[in-house]
C-alpha cells in the first residue's frame, strides 16, 4: 500500500486568472506540495516548464499569447523539447466534446472541467502517478496513449505487430 | 492499382516511459486514508480562502460591466468581443467555486451565444446587456447556491432570448447570402 508524498512533486500552474491560480495553489499546498510555480499565459508557461522542470503541469486552455492546447503541442516535441513526456493536466471551463478531443489530440494527459474540486484534482494526480500510459509516436501524434487502459476499443486495430516498435526510454 | 506500401498503416512507436514519479513520490501508507486527509485539508483551506470569494466575484462582475460599456461607447471590435467572451468564460468556470453557480450558468449562456452566433458583432447590445445585468444582479444581491424561482425565471428568459437571437442572426445571414431583404 502506497500513498503520494506531494512534497516530492513540483508543479507549474498556468492560468491567466490570478484567482484560479490561487485556488489551485491552495489545494496543492494542502495536499503537501511546496514547489508550485505559476505562469499567466502560454508563453510564460513554456518558460516556466523549461526553467523549473516540473513533475506535473496544470494548464488552462483560454489564455493570451498562446493557449493551453498550443502550449501542450509545443511541449510534446520529443526532438526539440526536453520535457516532452511531462504529464499535462488541462483544466478548463470548456466542457464541449470538441475541446476535450482537441486537448487529447494535442497530447494532454488528462482533462478537468472547471469548477475543480480538491477530490477531482487529487484523483487525477494520483492516476498520473500510479497508472501512467505509454507514449505513442506516429507521423501525426506524439503523446500519451489516447486509448485508456480501462476503455474497450471496438475499432480496427491499426497497431499491427509488424508496424509497431516498442521502445524503452532510458532514465 | 494502389501501391501496396500506401495501404500500410503508418509506423507506430509505443514508448514505455520509466515511471520515475512513482518511484519518487509513492511512499508506504494507506492510500484511501491519504486521499481523505488531503482532500479534507484542501477543502478546509479553500473554505478559508472563500472569505475573499464575494470580492473576487464582484471584481469579475465589474470587469464584465466595463467591457460592456466599452462595447456600447466605442462599438464592437474583435478584441472587445474576445474580452467579453474571456470574461464570461472566466465566470462560467469560476463562479461556482466562488459560490455563485447561477452566475456561472449565465456566463455559459453568454459564451454559447457569442460562439454560436454566425457573426458575433451582430449580436444586439441589448441582448448582451441582459446577460451582463443578470450577472451583476446576482452578485449585487449576493444570490449564492442554486438560486430561487426568480433566478430560474431569469435563466429561462435568457435561454429563450438567446435562441430567438440566434435564429434571427442566422436568418439575416441567410438573407444576406441569397440577396433577400
Amino acid at each position: 500500500m502506497a500513498k503520494i508524498d506531494f512534497d516530492q512533486l513540483r508543479f507549474v500552474v498556468v492560468d491567466d486568472n490570478a484567482h484560479m491560480r490561487r485556488i489551485l495553489r491552495t489545494m496543492l499546498r494542502a495536499f503537501g506540495s511546496r514547489e508550485i510555480y505559476e505562469a499567466e499565459d502560454g508563453a510564460s508557461g513554456l518558460e516556466a516548464v523549461e526553467a523549473y522542470q516540473p513533475d506535473i503541469l496544470i494548464s488552462d486552455i483560454k489564455m493570451p499569447i498562446f493557449d493551453g492546447i498550443e502550449l501542450t503541442r509545443m511541449i510534446r516535441n520529443p526532438d526539440g523539447f526536453s520535457q516532452a513526456y511531462l504529464p499535462i493536466i488541462i483544466l478548463s471551463a470548456y466542457s464541449e466534446k470538441h475541446q476535450v478531443i482537441a486537448a487529447r489530440d494535442a497530447g494532454a494527459t488528462d482533462f478537468i472541467c472547471k469548477p475543480v474540486s480538491a477530490k477531482t484534482l487529487y484523483d487525477r494526480i494520483q492516476n498520473i502517478i500510479e497508472n501512467p500510459r505509454p507514449f505513442i509516436r506516429t507521423t501525426t501524434y506524439f503523446g500519451p496513449d489516447r486509448r485508456r487502459q480501462d476503455s474497450v476499443f471496438s475499432g480496427e486495430d491499426k497497431r499491427v505487430a509488424d508496424s509497431t516498435q516498442y521502445i524503452q526510454v532510458p532514465d | 492499382m494502389s501501391n501496396k506500401a500506401e495501404l500500410q498503416w503508418p509506423q507506430y512507436e509505443v514508448i514505455n516511459v520509466k515511471n520515475t514519479l512513482a518511484a519518487r513520490a509513492l511512499v508506504p501508507g494507506n492510500p484511501a486514508e491519504a486521499v481523505k486527509t488531503a482532500t479534507r485539508r484542501a477543502d478546509a483551506a479553500v473554505k478559508q480562502l472563500s472569505a475573499q470569494f464575494p470580492a473576487w466575484m464582484q471584481g469579475e462582475s465589474r470587469r464584465l460591466d466595463k467591457i460592456r460599456t466599452e462595447l456600447a461607447e466605442n462599438g464592437y471590435s474583435g478584441e472587445r468581443l474576445d474580452q467579453l467572451f474571456t470574461c464570461a468564460h472566466d465566470i462560467k468556470g469560476q463562479a461556482t467555486t466562488y459560490g455563485y453557480p447561477v452566475a456561472a450558468i449565465i456566463g455559459k449562456l453568454l459564451c454559447d451565444l457569442i460562439e454560436r452566433a454566425p457573426d458575433a458583432s451582430k449580436i444586439p447590445l441589448a441582448v448582451i446587456d441582459q446577460h451582463v445585468d443578470s450577472i451583476r444582479a446576482i452578485v449585487r444581491e449576493n444570490i449564492k447556491g442554486e438560486g430561487n424561482d426568480q433566478t430560474r425565471n431569469i435563466i429561462n428568459g435568457l435561454l429563450v432570448l438567446d435562441q430567438t437571437t440566434l435564429k434571427k442572426l442566422s436568418a439575416n445571414q441567410q438573407n444576406a447570402l441569397t440577396g433577400q431583404p
